[in-house]
């Protein structure tokens, strides 16, 4: 507690009941300054913590909302999700897929993308950021109209270009597979500047001398870049994992508007549920749905960071 | 490297390069190019389609450039002033339902309000975590840090639920102003930004002079951090701007609706044979604000978020 109060703190002897004066009166000193941060958290009291509490036992129950009256039901809305919720299930796999070809390819291209700019002797570096970046200011809505006409079968650009190399039309968002790759393609599209930006700005921060000196020492361009350039940017690998793995379990505009969903349900997104959920007043189970999200996020995040930290540990007992 | 190498190179360029690496950054300069075409091409093709009529949008293939010159008639159809004919030739049941500039100025008032408000907010609470000192200052700060892991799924059905049922918030703005008024990553941004730029001294010797807190945010520290309050206003512009989830649940009546609202509706009402040329003059007209603020502020955006996730 002494310490709390800093360096104007009171005798170490002093009695448990003046200590707390001691601190209250501090504490009434800096009044403006809690008053300051007092924003935040009133709006996260009123609008994160209450909301979670009241969501905890509205999982627990059966609602319709309004004057209905809710009813107690236990754990069966979260047992009904994860036992028979065919919807649900097929969107966890929907996720997991993209979850397991978008962040490998996203991030590896991004890197690529990231060293190109950074060339030593590269001009017009800003101007091919700038450009890549632009997609940043889009919403998922009109990406979606665009690439909706992009990815038609008929009228594309997509099959356009591809019937100049020979290969027939592709029915992009009417099966399966392709209605997949076209989620995709949007989602790199919409992502890859953002992710080329933090890469670039991670590369850059990385001293050149370290490059020199490992030169000097005989390395050659591919051990520099596995041992000095990809340990470096762990931190904001990290960040790109964990910030791409929310963003995807979230995912709801783009695919809405692209696929609705399907074909058969190929594209559901766990987010859509939830949205189904509230649009059928089934609020127990959408917020049951919330706290399962919330779960598997924290779970695929935990994962990722023990993945990532063991990687780092191995890679670090090959070098030395 | 070539200057360790104790051999130099055999085939020199003109200016004393080797061939190899001028082969290699011509190379690089193509993939860029290509790339960069790649990432402007939809910005493109959206522009070309504003201008066709929809006849012209569904050929056997899609045109570079309008076949017949450039039209503006989706876009008089949308700002209301389109002549009686070309309505009529529209098909379209009740023009007075496009009304795009109502849209704008809706999605505007949104977008500017709720920035004013997270800027305002959390330059205080950034200011005071980055120059004071009080009691539980680093507790309170780890808090706020902590609810960044929070998952926004957790309670975004009781958060509804709260807004507009409790509150009777629906069909107004304020979920959007309220609720996000002061920010986990505003007040880490603003305080990084603070911490790193203004020095101690300058706080100290306003605090000597008699200024009290609130003088010394408003008349020294916020014009100082201009920069950076920029940097947080055009991330919360861009996130509120194009918000549609939200909006999506809150919003029924049609003349409250946003730019993003009114085309997802749009686009799913003509679903089976979708309008492009109307389509795409809105998705150019909602875009276009955004594109201005982008390269006004390109630099600072681009050097904010590259410092956002780097320091996190």
């Amino acid at each position: 507690m002494a310490q709390a109060i800093g360096k104007r703190s009171v005798l170490p002897h002093a009695s448990h009941s003046a200590r707390w004066r001691a601190l209250l009166r501090e504490m009434w000193k800096h009044r403006v300054d809690y008053l300051f941060i007092s924003p935040f958290f009133i709006v996260f009291l009123v609008f994160g913590i209450y909301p979670m509490l009241w969501g905890l036992r509205l999982s627990l129950s059966r609602w319709a909302g309004g004057q209905r009256t809710m009813e107690w039901v236990g754990l069966n809305n979260y047992i009904g999700l994860l036992t028979s919720d065919p919807l649900l299930g097929k969107a966890f796999l929907n996720t997991m897929m993209l979850l397991g070809w978008i962040l490998p390819s996203g991030l590896a291209f991004a890197l690529i993308v990231a060293v190109m700019l950074n060339a030593r002797r590269l001009r017009g570096r800003g101007l091919f950021r700038t450009l890549y970046f632009l997609p940043f200011v889009t919403s998922g809505v009109i990406v979606a109209i665009v690439f909706s006409q992009f990815l038609d079968k008929n009228y594309g650009w997509v099959n356009l270009l591809l019937g100049k190399v020979g290969i027939p039309p592709v029915p992009w968002l009417v099966e399966a597979i392709p209605a997949q790759i076209s989620v995709t393609l949007l989602l790199h599209w919409m992502g890859s500047g953002t992710n080329i930006l933090i890469f670039l700005g991670a590369l850059q921060a990385i001293d050149r001398e370290l490059y020199e000196a490992a030169e000097i020492d005989g390395a050659n361009a591919a051990q520099s870049f596995f041992r000095i350039t990809v340990p470096m940017l762990r931190p904001v690998l990290l960040f790109m994992v964990i910030t791409a793995t929310i963003g995807l379990i979230n995912l709801y505009a783009q695919v809405k508007l692209l696929t609705n969903g399907g074909p058969q349900n190929n594209t559901y997104t766990m987010f859509m549920r939830m949205m189904d959920l509230i649009a059928g007043n089934r609020f127990g189970e959408g917020a049951a749905l919330g706290f399962i999200m919330g779960a598997i996020i924290l779970v695929i995040t935990f994962v990722q960071l023990r993945l990532l930290r063991s990687w780092w540990t191995v890679e670090g007992n090959l070098r030395s | 490297m070539s200057a360790l190498s104790p051999v130099p190179p055999a085939n020199l360029t003109k200016k004393g390069r080797p061939l190899s690496l001028v082969i290699a950054y011509a190379l690089l300069y193509a993939f860029l190019a290509i790339l960069a075409i790649i990432f402007l091409f939809p910005f493109y093709s959206m522009l070309v389609g504003s201008l066709m009529p929809k006849e012209e949008l569904f050929r056997p293939y899609p045109q570079l450039w309008p076949p017949n010159g450039p039209q503006l008639t989706a876009y008089r159809l949308l700002l209301q002033i389109a002549s009686p004919e070309e309505v009529d030739a529209s098909g379209l049941q009740n023009i007075s339902n496009y009304n795009f500039i109502r849209y704008i100025f809706n999605t505007l008032l949104i977008a500017g309000v709720a920035v004013a408000l997270q800027v305002f907010f959390n330059t205080l609470a950034g200011y005071t975590f980055a120059k004071r000192h009080f009691p539980f200052k680093n507790q309170l700060f780890g808090i706020i840090l902590a609810t960044l892991l929070l998952p926004a799924a957790i309670n975004f059905v009781p958060f509804y639920l709260l807004v507009a049922g409790t509150l009777g918030w629906k069909d107004t703005y304020w979920p959007f102003w309220i609720p996000n008024m002061a920010t986990a990553f505003g007040i880490f941004l603003m305080r990084q930004f603070i911490a790193s730029t203004i020095p101690d001294e300058l706080i100290d010797s306003a605090t000597i002079d008699g200024a009290s807190q609130f003088q010394i945010v408003t008349r020294i520290v916020m014009p100082i951090m201009a920069g950076g309050m920029v940097v947080l206003g055009i991330l919360t512009f861009v996130t509120v701007y194009n918000e549609y989830i939200l909006t999506n649940l809150i919003i029924s009546k049609p003349d409250l609706r946003t730019v993003q609202l009114f085309l997802a509706n749009f686009k799913q009402a003509t679903i089976r044979a979708p309008l492009y040329d109307l389509l795409f003059a809105g998705s150019v007209m909602a875009t276009v604000p955004l594109l201005i603020l982008f390269f006004v502020f390109q630099r600072r955006l681009v050097e904010g978020v590259m410092s956002g996730a780097i320091k996190g």
